[in-house]
C-alpha cells in the first residue's frame, strides 16, 4: 500500500515525457509542439528571406545581374508562399500551442494527436513546395495568388504547388479547430468569454476565420487541378469557364487570409502594452467587439483587390466603403492602446519596444491601406511597388514585429531564464531603422510608377531601389540576432521568477518558470482567475 | 526596469481548484464540437466548388 501510495506521489510530481526523438515525433504535449511549430516558422522565415535577399539583390541595379525573370519571378512567388505559409501562420499557431492553455487554465490542448498531425504535415509540405525549385521548368512563378490563365501554365511543378497548398491548408484547418475546441471547452471554471486575455479572443477569431476560409482556398486550388489535369473548364474562358471567377474565390479567402495574419498580433500587444505601461488595457470589452468587427468585415471587402478587373459602379462603391469601414474599428484599438499608455508608468523592454513599434509601423501600413481602398486613386496604384510597400508595412512591421514582441515578452516564461535584452534592445533598433530603409522607398517608387514583380526596371528609380536593397540586406543580417539571442537565453541565461515581468497578468504567470510538463493539472482557482484577469 | 522575479522558480503545482470538471461530459463537448467545425470546413470546401459547378450549368 505505502509503495502504491509512493508511486502514486511520484506520478503527482513527474513530468514522465518521453525521451530521444520519440518526445518529437510522437509529441502531444502542447508546448513541445509549440516549440517545433516555432522551430519550423523560424527556419522558414531564413529560407523565405534568402529568397527576398536574392530579389533585393537583383533589384539593385537595373538590367538583369544574376537570374533570368523566369526564375525572379519563382523567387516572388515562393517568397509570398513561405512567408505567408511556412512564417508567419505556424509561428502564430505556435504561439498559440504554448500559451492558450496556460492562458485559459488548461491542462493541454483539447485534440493533442490532431496536434502532433497538424504539425508533421507541415515539413512535408514545405519539402514538396521548395523542392519545386529542381523539377523541369522550375519553381511556380504565376505570383502566390496563382491567377489562371498564367498558372495553368506553370510546368512540372504544377501539381506540387496544388498539393502542399492543400496540404499546408489542412494543417492550418486542423490546428484552428483544435484551437477554437480548446476554448470553448478546456477553459478552467471562473474563466469566463469576457475574463480570457486578448491573445486568447484574437486567436478564437482568428481560428473562426480560417475554419471558414481555408476550405474556400482548397476548393480553388482543386478546380485549378481539374481545369489543368481532367479537363475541365472551371476558370478557362475557351470552355465557357470564367478567369475572374477564380480571383472573386481566391480573394473571399485572401483578405481574411491578411486578418487571419494579423488579428494574433493585436492580441499580442494587448497583452504587453499594458505590462510596460503598469495600467490595466483601456476599454477590455471595446478591444473585443472591435477584433470580432474587423474579422466581419473582412469578409465582405475581397473585390478590393480587383477593383481595375472591372466592376459595376455600385459594387466598386461597396467594396470601397466597406473597406474604408474597417478603419473604424481598427481606430478604436489605436486609440485603445494609446490610452492604455496614457499617465502609465512606461519602460521599454524589447518586447515593449517591438509592441509600439507595432503600433507606429502597422498603422501607417493601415493608413496606405485607405489610400488603396479608394477606386480612382487604386487605378493608379494598381500593380506598383506602392502595393508592395503597403502589405509588407502591415506584415513585417505588423505581424513580424508581432510574432517578436510575443517571443521576446513569453521567452523567459518558456525557458525560466532572461534573455539578453541589450543585444535584443540592438536587434529591435537595426529592425526598426532598417524596416522603414527597406518599404518606404518603395511607396516612391511606385507612386513613380515602377511595376510589381518585374526583375528590371526604369533607370529613374534606380536610387530608391538601391536605398531598399540597401535597407534589405541589414535588415536581413538582423535578423540572425534573433536565433542567437534565444539560443543564447536556452543555454545560458540568468535564471527568473514566475513573474518575468513587473507588470505581467495573466495565469501564465501564476505557473513556475519553465512551467511544467502539464501546465493546469488542476485548475486554478477563482481567485487566481480574477488576479489574472485584472483588465 | 529590471526583470522582476517575485517568487521563487521552484513552485511544484499550481493553486488547487474550486470546482471539479466533469472530465467524461468534458470529453463528449470536445469530441461534439470538433465534428461541428470539421463539418463546417468540409461544407465551405463542397459548398464553393458545387457553387461553381451550378454556375458553370447555367
Amino acid at each position: 500500500m505505502a509503495e502504491h501510495q509512493d508511486h502514486a506521489a511520484a506520478h503527482a510530481t513527474e513530468d514522465h515525457k518521453p525521451h530521444g526523438w520519440r518526445r518529437w515525433v510522437y509529441a502531444t504535449n502542447h508546448k513541445d509542439i509549440g516549440t517545433m511549430y516555432l522551430i519550423f516558422a523560424c527556419t522558414m522565415f531564413f529560407i523565405g528571406g534568402g529568397a527576398a535577399m536574392l530579389i533585393r539583390a537583383e533589384l539593385f541595379k537595373p538590367g538583369l545581374q544574376f537570374f533570368d525573370p523566369q526564375f525572379f519571378n519563382s523567387l516572388t512567388t515562393m517568397h509570398a508562399l513561405i512567408m505567408i505559409f511556412g512564417a508567419i501562420m505556424p509561428a502564430w499557431t505556435g504561439l498559440a500551442n504554448w500559451m492558450v492553455p496556460m492562458q485559459v487554465g488548461a491542462p493541454d490542448m483539447a485534440l493533442p494527436r490532431l496536434n502532433n498531425f497538424s504539425f508533421w504535415i507541415l515539413p512535408f509540405a514545405f519539402t514538396l513546395l521548395i523542392s519545386s525549385f529542381f523539377v523541369p521548368g522550375g519553381a511556380p512563378a504565376g505570383g502566390w495568388t496563382m491567377y489562371p490563365p498564367l498558372v495553368l501554365q506553370t510546368g512540372a511543378s504544377f501539381p506540387m504547388l496544388i498539393f502542399s497548398v492543400h496540404l499546408m491548408g489542412a494543417s492550418s484547418i486542423l490546428g484552428a479547430i483544435n484551437v477554437v475546441v480548446t476554448i470553448m471547452n478546456m477553459r478552467a471554471p471562473g474563466m469566463t468569454l469576457l475574463r480570457m486575455p486578448l491573445f486568447v479572443w484574437t486567436w478564437l477569431i482568428t481560428a473562426y476565420l480560417l475554419i471558414a476560409v481555408m476550405p474556400v482556398l482548397a476548393g480553388a486550388v482543386t478546380m485549378l487541378l481539374t481545369d489543368h489535369f481532367f479537363g475541365t473548364t472551371f476558370f478557362t474562358a475557351a470552355g465557357g469557364g470564367d478567369p475572374v471567377m477564380f480571383q472573386h474565390i481566391f480573394w473571399f479567402f485572401g483578405h481574411p487570409e491578411v486578418y487571419i495574419l494579423i488579428l494574433p498580433a493585436f492580441g499580442i500587444v494587448s497583452e504587453i502594452i499594458p505590462t510596460f505601461s503598469r495600467k490595466p488595457l483601456f476599454g477590455y470589452e471595446t478591444m473585443v467587439y472591435a477584433v470580432a468587427s474587423i474579422a466581419f468585415l473582412s469578409f465582405i471587402v475581397w473585390a478590393h483587390h480587383m477593383f481595375t478587373v472591372g466592376m459595376p459602379l455600385a459594387a466598386q462603391l461597396f467594396f470601397m466603403l466597406s473597406t474604408m469601414l474597417i478603419a473604424v474599428p481598427t481606430g478604436v484599438k489605436v486609440f485603445n492602446w494609446t490610452a492604455t499608455m496614457w499617465k502609465g508608468s512606461l519602460s521599454f523592454e524589447p518586447p515593449m519596444l517591438f509592441a509600439l513599434a507595432f503600433l507606429f509601423l502597422f498603422t501607417i501600413g493601415g493608413f496606405s491601406g485607405l489610400m488603396l481602398a479608394m477606386v480612382p486613386a487604386d487605378y493608379q496604384y494598381q500593380d506598383t511597388y506602392f502595393v508592395v510597400a503597403h502589405f509588407h508595412y502591415v506584415l513585417v512591421p505588423g505581424a513580424i514585429f508581432g510574432i517578436m514582441a510575443g517571443v521576446y515578452y513569453w521567452l523567459p516564461k518558456w525557458t525560466g531564464k532572461m534573455y539578453d535584452l541589450k543585444l535584443a534592445t540592438v536587434h529591435f533598433w537595426l529592425s526598426a531603422i532598417f524596416v522603414n530603409v527597406l518599404f518606404f522607398p518603395q511607396h516612391f517608387l511606385g507612386l513613380a510608377g515602377m511595376p510589381r514583380r518585374i526583375p528590371d526596371y526604369a533607370v529613374q528609380f534606380t536610387d530608391w531601389n538601391e536605398v531598399s536593397s540597401i535597407g534589405g540586406f541589414v535588415f536581413g543580417a538582423a535578423q540572425l540576432m534573433f536565433p542567437y539571442i534565444i539560443i543564447k537565453c536556452v543555454r545560458a541565461g540568468e535564471p527568473i521568477g514566475n513573474r518575468a515581468w513587473e507588470g505581467a497578468h495573466g495565469l501564465e504567470w501564476e505557473l513556475p518558470s519553465p512551467p511544467p510538463y502539464h501546465s493546469w493539472t488542476t485548475p486554478p482557482s477563482d481567485a487566481v482567475i480574477a488576479r489574472g484577469a485584472a483588465h | 526596469m529590471q526583470p522582476h522575479g517575485d517568487t521563487p522558480a521552484t513552485v511544484p503545482r499550481a493553486p488547487l481548484a474550486a470546482t471539479a470538471i466533469d472530465e467524461a461530459a468534458r470529453r463528449r463537448s470536445v469530441r461534439r464540437s470538433a465534428i461541428l467545425f470539421a463539418a463546417i470546413a468540409a461544407a465551405f470546401y463542397f459548398g464553393f466548388i458545387a457553387m461553381m459547378l451550378l454556375r458553370a450549368s447555367e
